[in-house]
């Protein structure tokens, strides 16, 4: 039996393996932010980042700011973007994709990524898919459906922690809703005052309030 | 009547498809084809897997292959090779091939195996298209109407049904059962 997923600095409770959270929330509120971080674990844990609109060194400096450090050991990157990131110089595992709508293609290379580094001796993925909604304006709502129900299965199988960015107003709310239905619980991120607040929605445990969160802090 | 899967074999050799069908006999509906032709006559919607002999003299089974796709039919083929591919058999439309001579328990196993996936991508399939459907329902009537609605009642306790079943079809798939799934979502799209 492996041990909870924690999430350093964020208002939230440690979540059991196998578990994916769909994060919701405006990306002016620091939703990316709030997704990054929540990938941020222990020392030995590793991390599949499935970037569908941003070059692989943005992935990187998105780490940079929530204080990760990427390793090639232990981290991996999914890229949608095309041929511009094949020399990305970028201290993870890289795998390029031709474009956000190859659901098939990130599916595999993401799972082979996944298969490399539990050969390599790393037992616990955290994966992240930023964002589905760019998955969304590429393909149509039910063959994205059935790629994150394949996705968030893939994670439970591996006892890995699932972390998928989504905008709500950049998709219907219909959409929204189905794809939430196949996560396990929802974060949402709102902003107040210039912060980011974040709420859990549901799984047992946590807060459903809202609570500002400090980034990077 | 019977709730077996069906399983079409395809061999030129009519003591191997004949032996196959033994095999298969006691827990599927097996249906039998001597050549590439007959198989193109034996194939409908019932047909959940195929093993499907690739060198036959009449059609091959890259051309039977074609054939299915083009009719919209979408059962799990297995290729039965002399030899083994080296190849991405995923990039060529099949699901998984055999090396002949198949022994009985490789048989019985790849069968297992593509009807797992199948069902899973089937049922997949359609909870994707009712929840559409239900959405839809749901932005059409008010919220008091939706209480009193069959449809929308039939609707929810199909979903809640499958999406069950899904849950459970997930914990038995393996590695290569989730390349697979991936595979299929770009099979029957343009």
């Amino acid at each position: 039996m492996t041990e909870d997923y924690t999430f350093r600095g964020l208002p939230m409770a440690s979540v059991l393996p196998g578990t994916t959270l769909l994060v919701s929330g405006p990306s002016h509120a620091g939703t990316r932010e709030v997704a990054y971080s929540m990938l941020a674990g222990a020392e030995d844990e590793g991390v599949v980042v499935v970037t569908t609109n941003r070059r692989a060194s943005r992935v990187a400096r998105n780490f940079e700011a929530a204080s990760m450090r990427l390793d090639p050991a232990r981290s991996a990157i999914v890229s949608c973007v095309g041929q511009d990131d094949r020399d990305a110089d970028v201290d993870a595992r890289l795998a390029e994709v031709t474009g956000p709508g190859d659901l098939t293609g990130i599916g595999m290379r993401y799972s082979k990524l996944v298969e490399e580094l539990h050969r390599d001796g790393v037992e616990r993925v955290r994966t992240s898919v930023v964002s589905v909604s760019t998955l969304l304006s590429f393909s149509d709502v039910q063959t994205v459906s059935r790629f994150v129900h394949t996705l968030v299965g893939r994670v439970g199988s591996i006892d890995g922690l699932g972390v998928l960015l989504i905008d709500p107003d950049a998709v219907d709310e219909r959409v929204l809703s189905n794809v939430a239905q196949f996560c396990d619980a929802r974060v949402d991120v709102r902003e107040r005052d210039d912060a980011p607040e974040m709420r859990v929605r549901g799984l047992p445990g946590q807060s459903r309030e809202w609570t500002a969160v400090e980034l990077y802090g | 009547m019977s709730d077996n899967a069906t399983v079409l074999i395809v061999d030129d050799e009519p003591s191997i498809t004949d032996l196959y069908a033994l095999r298969l006999r006691e827990e599927y509906d097996v249906r039998t084809a001597y050549g590439g032709e007959e198989a193109l006559k034996q194939i409908d919607e019932d047909v959940d897997v195929v093993l499907l002999d690739r060198r036959m003299p009449d059609l091959s089974g890259d051309e039977v292959l074609d054939h299915i796709q083009e009719r919209g039919l979408s059962p799990g083929v297995a290729m039965v090779t002399a030899v083994d591919p080296d190849f991405d058999i995923l990039d060529l439309g099949f699901d998984a091939y055999v090396v002949k001579p198949v022994p009985e328990e490789k048989l019985k196993e790849t069968v297992e195996t593509l009807l797992r996936r199948s069902s899973y991508d089937s049922k997949l399939q359609e909870l994707t298209s009712l929840m559409s459907k239900r959405a839809a329902l749901k932005a059409e009537i008010s919220p008091d109407e939706l209480d009193d609605n069959a449809e929308y009642e039939r609707l929810g306790e199909r979903i809640d049904s499958l999406r069950a079943e899904l849950d459970d079809t997930v914990e038995s798939l393996d590695e290569e059962d989730f390349s697979a799934a991936f595979y299929a979502l770009s099979r029957g799209q343009e």
